[in-house]
């Protein structure tokens, strides 16, 4: 082991050590919130009363029906926006005229907010999951295809040049020129994507209804089930951690040799 | 291309994931010669009835199978059965007038929750804080009404509430909120009354909040508070589906009305209210008929509002 090794790990275990301090003392802050009468116990249940809901409701198949249902739609969904945005926007970067000619539209498309597609996502396919996944790619896809499309523009023009007078073709200059260096801001865009997919994923179960852990929230609301309610909020936090820790890890072994990856290290 | 197989591979896997529920629940009632209804309901006390009448097998006797699936809001389950999605949904009965004032062919086909018709004990009120001590709706004059939608059954019949009571329903001022918020925002003082339905009503009695109108009950005698709701087409296309649906639904509200305990024991088991609520709080009536002149008595305040023309007829709704 090398002397920077050694020196590189430590701050790294007390960034660790100081997060789990820090969170401990927010779950001891919201603990006696409540019970300070600082926040009614009323609509703000203390930590154990939440912690028990969860307890309760992991031991359903309801409830793991759910997260499967949404885990399954923000994976349909991202996988579908990022293949579309890849290669859309593989295409629109690589020929310049076309990217001049629809740019206007891209920004103009790109600002909607998803969640106003709601309605015509339910005229279109009802209370289903099509629906979600018409918002999650939708929300996803812009993401993604303005990371990539800036990705393609920032090719070095002599490594192009380079390649345009070996004689590659169009398609080989996109595979070996374009795309790696496209990679870190697809990889970027897949990142944002993935998290923008599970907001959208929850929010269309919340207002469209159908299955998952956002439907879950919206039936414990109905029901007044407050301590439920909040369990379930923190679940949907707790998956939207994982999607960023598995982003993270597909960044860092897709891009193991790309300059700011390693100097991560 | 490669992309291009993986995409439609993945609408594949899709396709494969949502026909395999269909095919499950298809396996179960093979056999018979069954017509499929899809309904779309919202989960909450006022669907206990129907699937109550599911379990008792009341629709497999009509030759019906009942797929149900979960709506979030009456917007959201008209929307999808004009879309096509479902053939009859649950939606409250002033946003189907609404929506056939505007044009949408909508037609109530049942009546699908009734009022109780007794004040003081209905599923539907007005609630004011602990602290408040207004004697009666009256008082709600020039104050404000928190209901989950505006310009819909709630704030219809709060303001007819108060016009009973002798006050004056067009200085009411009406906003909009979430049920779950309005008993807080009933304490902090942010909101003088709130119209509320169960189990809102009954939690917030337990924590010292009181009914002052019985606004459903003070709108008409026995109001008929939300219905199944079908299209034109549909009772056109699948007429006989439709009266088997609506005799399956005739002996449903027979047996819901007569065996409240079986619908107390049914609710938590399709909501997250639970048992204690659930045996406590106010269950609707399940009457199968509309109540037309429940429907009429809430038009005048609805021109008012200008939630519908002039010229609305109650009867251009109801299924003939």
């Amino acid at each position: 082991m090398t002397p920077g090794a050694v020196q590189s790990k430590k701050p790294v275990a007390n960034a660790r050590v100081r997060g789990v301090t820090g969170f401990i003392a927010f779950l001891a802050i919201w603990e006696i919130l409540p019970d300070l009468g600082v926040l009614p116990a009323r609509y703000f249940p203390p930590f154990h009363e939440v912690f028990e809901a969860l307890a309760r409701i992991s031991q359903t198949q309801v409830f793991w029906h759910s997260v499967l249902y949404t885990t399954q739609a923000w994976f349909i969904g991202l996988a579908l926006a990022f293949l579309a945005a890849a290669l859309v926007g593989l295409i629109l970067g690589s020929i310049p005229v076309l990217w001049r000619y629809t740019e206007s539209t891209i920004e103009f498309l790109r600002p909607i907010p998803s969640v106003a597609l709601i309605p015509l996502a339910v005229l279109m396919f009802g209370i289903d999951i099509r629906s979600a996944l018409l918002l999650i790619v939708y929300a996803a896809f812009w993401q993604i295809l303005i990371q990539i499309l800036y990705g393609v523009k920032d090719v070095d023009p002599v490594a192009l040049d380079t390649a345009r007078v070996y004689g590659l073709t169009r398609w080989s200059r996109i595979r070996h020129v374009a795309w790696p260096t496209a990679l870190p801001y697809a990889i970027t865009g897949f990142r944002l994507g993935a998290s923008v997919a599970l907001v959208l994923a929850v929010t269309a179960e919340l207002v469209i209804g159908n299955p998952g852990i956002g439907h879950q929230v919206a039936l414990a609301q109905s029901a007044m089930a407050l301590p439920e309610m909040y369990a379930l909020v923190i679940v949907a936090g707790i998956m939207g951690v994982l999607v960023n820790v598995l982003a993270r890890a597909i960044e860092r072994r897709l891009l193991a040799w790309h300059p700011s990856v390693r100097s991560g290290k | 291309m490669k992309s291009h197989i993986l995409i439609r591979s993945l609408v594949a896997t899709l396709g494969i994931c949502l026909s395999f529920t269909a095919v499950t629940s298809q396996a179960a009632s093979a056999g018979a010669k069954l017509e499929v209804a899809r309904v779309g309901l919202l989960p909450n006390a006022e669907t206990a009835a129907i699937r109550l009448g599911d379990q008792k097998g009341f629709f497999k006797d009509a030759g019906i199978d009942l797929k149900i699936t979960d709506t979030s809001s009456g917007a959201a389950a008209i929307t999808a059965l004009i879309a096509g999605q479902f053939d009859i949904v649950f939606a409250n009965t002033v946003s189907v007038m609404q929506g056939r004032d505007k044009g949408l062919p909508l037609v109530m086909v049942d009546a699908a929750s009734t009022s109780t018709g007794v004040d003081g004990k209905d599923f539907s009120a007005l609630v004011v804080s602990s602290k408040n001590t207004m004697k009666s709706a009256k008082e709600l004059s020039g104050k404000t009404i928190a209901s989950n939608t505006v310009k819909n059954i709630g704030e219809v019949t709060a303001r007819l509430s108060v016009a009973k009571a002798g006050g004056d329903a067009a200085s009411v001022k009406v906003v909009e909120m979430p049920f779950s918020n309005m008993e807080q925002a009933l304490e902090s003082g942010q909101i003088d009354a709130a119209w509320m339905v169960e189990p809102f009503n009954t939690t917030a009695k337990a924590h010292g909040l009181r009914d002052i109108a019985s606004n459903y009950v003070d709108t008409a005698p026995h109001l008929t508070a939300a219905a199944f709701v079908s299209t034109d087409n549909i009772i056109k296309s699948k007429a006989d589906m439709i009266k088997r649906f609506r005799a399956a639904i005739a002996k449903t509200a027979e047996y819901a009305n007569s065996h409240p305990k079986e619908i107390r024991e049914i609710i938590p088991t399709f909501t997250k209210i639970t048992p204690q609520i659930a045996n406590t709080f106010v269950i609707p009536r399940y009457d199968a008929e509309v109540n037309v002149a429940s429907l009429d008595a809430m038009l005048p305040e609805m021109k008012k509002l200008g939630m519908i023309s002039k010229d609305f007829k109650a009867e251009s709704v109801i299924y003939k």
